[in-house]
């Protein structure tokens, strides 16, 4: 039995769940879904998998769940849910014809065995317990307290970058909440700048929509003026009320970073070790895009192994054993951090852990279970940690320093640097001068009574532009993955804006392109165009 | 069992089927709709994918973005502490054409530094001029390490044979990222700031 120690002070663990819109009914199946649903397999329901176990088992913890408008749109999408089960179902037979395929190699048969009980529960927890709504699931984890969820801008806009004009940065943050309200029916107390891109005065347009408090890195506290006394050990007030909470930059290490960081262990499994890259290109063409082009099946035998060795094969008890071991450290370390800061602060310290959901399960694939066992850990309070989540730290401390954060992201070089260079410097001139016609449009029919068909191009025209503000497509054009359809989704999204900007100024609307650029761009379906206006 | 239409002299016989089937076909093209979104559900309904497609393929050929601006424009944005990002349209017509007084052809921007709290346009401390050799209106503003103002402004235009500059776009006012210690260290040693995420984050990953 573990003796309960006083908490000296909190942990409080946030996910950010977030994929770019990637629905395409305009082709009858389409590879970066896949993205989606290999989150939702790997990610998300193993996710929802752990919540469920500690609220079975009675275990009281406390996560803070992030969940971005555009996963949160993907997610209760009908055509995505078909399409998902279709994916799903062929992933369980690819697993089937490994279990026949591997008969005379006893250690990946097993293997093979254990993806298909994989596929099965996922499908079991897709289908029948959840049936296809996930965002049930959150919910229902919601609503017992053990879930706080809040949300992020719109389409995940780089905020710091769209902020050439307020209106679009203000829009961004206002449909993001005002989706969330559709789906969960409240407003949410927190907000996840995207990429925790965060400038000075941003905090106003989160005031307004009623936002509490947000995330930055820590440089973002560490350099805020003036220098905050307890350092990223506890939330600054940005003057207008709404707080600051920072990244701590040691549970953030062990986790990210790719030299010393958990997920590297030698025991996890590999990631970039997958059947779909490595056996015979006939028996795995069914499986991979458009049954010729090499890509990720999900099946993965092997473990990190470390050095140039050759993989080893995966050990799924070994792989566990470590990421308990894993979570015992992490929670030990929170102990040391804590008790070191309760003796030098003036009030609890909280230690803000956030991590981008999609690392738990798709590239750590131990990561949920690692993620249990620390909620499981500290839920104990044996270590005199104490889980919060940040919206009821506030609660508990009402008056805070009151300082301006820097402006900062947590990406790469902790500034703008990745979201403008010289992969994707050529998109913002586009995407302002989009935005300065939306806005002058808007603007322009303000007083006039218009057509239900002119609305509705109004607002198609709005959905457009945010989608083409995603900060992915910039991130991607860095990162060199799936250059050519990042660079396309911004030209579509532009050209379907310059479309219909085109056809409501000349006032020739033709429907039927409408109603399928509404079919293919079925976001926001509440959006309403007035709200992209300097005076709404 | 066939029916025998009973007001006019029409011999045309039908059966039970038949009859249903003209029932269903009335039903399904002639139900009476009070809701144009229930107008819209039936033209949704008869897109194929093919067709989305055309559209999608059609628009973007005819409707691909650019730049155009009606006036010049300059516009600034931050990237980081030693780092602005900068953009401009100038109509070709004034870029090219030749001032009185004329000294060379480059196009030069201007960079304006003020105090962090300080926003006027007036309240100009610093400058410092920047040679544009971009040739697809943008490049990137190295900011002089001594130049430890945090709000930006700049103009972009040509200098005559008397050393006037003459303006051809005034920019938007930003405040750039603070440059602080743990920046300059990272610039110093790339590896020495471990609470960067430098994996980054986003859904590239998945690819």
């Amino acid at each position: 039995m573990t003796k309960n120690l006083p908490s000296k002070g909190f942990l409080s663990i946030v996910l950010h769940a977030h994929l770019p819109y990637v629905r395409h009914p305009e082709h009858d199946s389409f590879f970066e879904e896949n993205w989606l649903f290999e989150a939702i397999t790997e990610c998300y329901l193993p996710l929802i998998g752990v919540f469920d176990r500690l609220e079975a088992d009675n275990v009281n913890f406390r996560l803070t769940l992030s969940l971005s408008p555009t996963l949160i749109s993907m997610l209760c999408d009908e055509l995505l849910q078909t399409r998902y089960l279709k994916y799903l179902r062929s992933r369980l037979e690819l697993a089937e014809k490994e279990i026949i395929r591997t008969r005379k190699q006893p250690g990946y048969q097993k293997l093979a065995r254990l993806y298909r009980r994989f596929f099965l529960n996922s499908l079991y927890m897709y289908q029948e317990r959840y049936q296809g709504d996930l965002l049930a699931a959150f919910k229902k984890h919601q609503s017992t307290g053990k879930l706080e969820l809040i949300t992020s801008a719109a389409t995940h806009g780089f905020l710091p970058l769209l902020n050439v004009s307020e209106t679009a940065v203000r829009n961004q943050i206002e449909t993001g909440v005002a989706t969330f309200k559709a789906y969960f029916g409240t407003t949410p107390t927190g907000f996840w700048l995207p990429e925790c891109g965060y400038y000075p005065g941003l905090e106003k347009a989160l005031d307004e929509a009623g936002i509490k408090y947000f995330f930055v890195d820590s440089h973002g506290i560490l350099d805020a003026s003036p220098h905050p006394a307890n350092g990223v050990y506890a939330p600054i007030d940005c003057g207008n009320g709404v707080a600051a909470f920072a990244r701590d930059p040691d549970s953030s290490r062990q986790v990210w970073s790719a030299q010393e960081g958990y997920p590297g262990d030698y025991n996890y499994r590999e990631y970039y070790s997958d059947i779909g890259f490595e056996l015979d290109a006939d028996y795995i063409s069914p499986y991979i895009l458009d049954q010729k082009i090499r890509t990720n099946t999900g099946i993965k035998y092997h473990r990190v192994t470390g050095g140039d060795l050759p993989k080893e094969i995966y050990n799924p008890s070994q792989a566990r054993a470590k990421a308990r071991e894993h979570a015992q450290d992490f929670v030990s370390k929170r102990q040391i951090q804590l008790d070191r800061l309760n003796a030098s602060m003036d009030r609890p310290p909280i230690i803000v852990a956030p991590y981008d959901a999609e690392l738990f399960g798709h590239w750590w694939f131990e990561g949920p279970y690692w993620l249990e066992c620390v909620l499981r850990l500290a839920s104990q309070q044996s270590h005199g940690v104490q889980l919060i989540s940040c919206g009821d730290y506030l609660n508990k401390q009402v008056t805070h320093q009151v300082a301006r954060p820097s402006a900062s992201t947590w990406g790469d070089q902790g500034y703008s640097s990745y979201w403008i260079n010289e992969t994707n410097d050529w998109i913002y001139p586009l995407l302002h001068k989009a935005e300065k016609d939306m806005e002058k449009m808007v603007n322009d029919v303000q007083r006039l009574a218009l057509t239900s068909l002119q609305i509705r191009a109004l607002n198609q025209a709005a959905r457009s532009i945010l989608l083409a503000q995603a900060s992915d497509w910039a991130f991607i054009l860095k990162s060199g993955t799936s250059i050519d359809y990042a660079s396309k989704r911004i030209t579509d999204y532009l050209a379907r804006f310059n479309y219909l900007h085109d056809s409501i100024r000349k006032n020739r609307i033709n429907e039927r392109y409408l109603t399928a650029l509404e079919i293919m761009d079925n976001i926001f379906p509440d959006i309403d165009f007035r709200n992209y206006n300097p005076s709404s | 069992m066939a029916f025998l239409h009973s007001g006019s002299n029409s011999k045309i016989n039908l059966s039970a089927k038949q009859m249903l089937e003209i029932s269903q076909e009335i039903s399904r093209d002639f139900t009476p709709c009070f809701f144009n979104q229930k107008l819209t559900l039936v033209e949704k309904d008869r897109f194929t994918a093919s067709e989305l497609l055309d559209i999608s393929v059609e628009i973007r050929r005819n409707f691909a973005p650019k730049v155009s601006f009606s006036a010049p424009e300059l516009t600034l944005l931050p990237v980081d502490p030693g780092h602005l990002h900068v953009y401009w349209s100038i109509a070709e017509n004034q870029e090219t054409v030749t001032l009185e007084n004329e000294c060379d052809d480059h196009l030069t921007l201007r960079i304006y530094g003020q105090p962090h709290e300080q926003s006027k346009a007036t309240e100009i401390e610093h400058m410092f001029d920047v040679a544009i050799d971009s040739t697809d209106s943008r490049q990137q503003v190295f900011l002089p390490v001594a130049f430890a103002e945090t709000a930006y402004s700049a103009e972009i235009g040509k200098f005559d044979v008397d050393d006037k500059f003459i303006v051809f776009a005034h920019s938007n006012i930003i405040h750039a990222p603070r440059g602080s210690a743990a920046w300059c260290q990272v610039h110093q040693n790339a590896n020495a700031c471990p609470s960067k995420n430098t994996s980054g984050q986003g859904i590239s990953k998945l690819a």
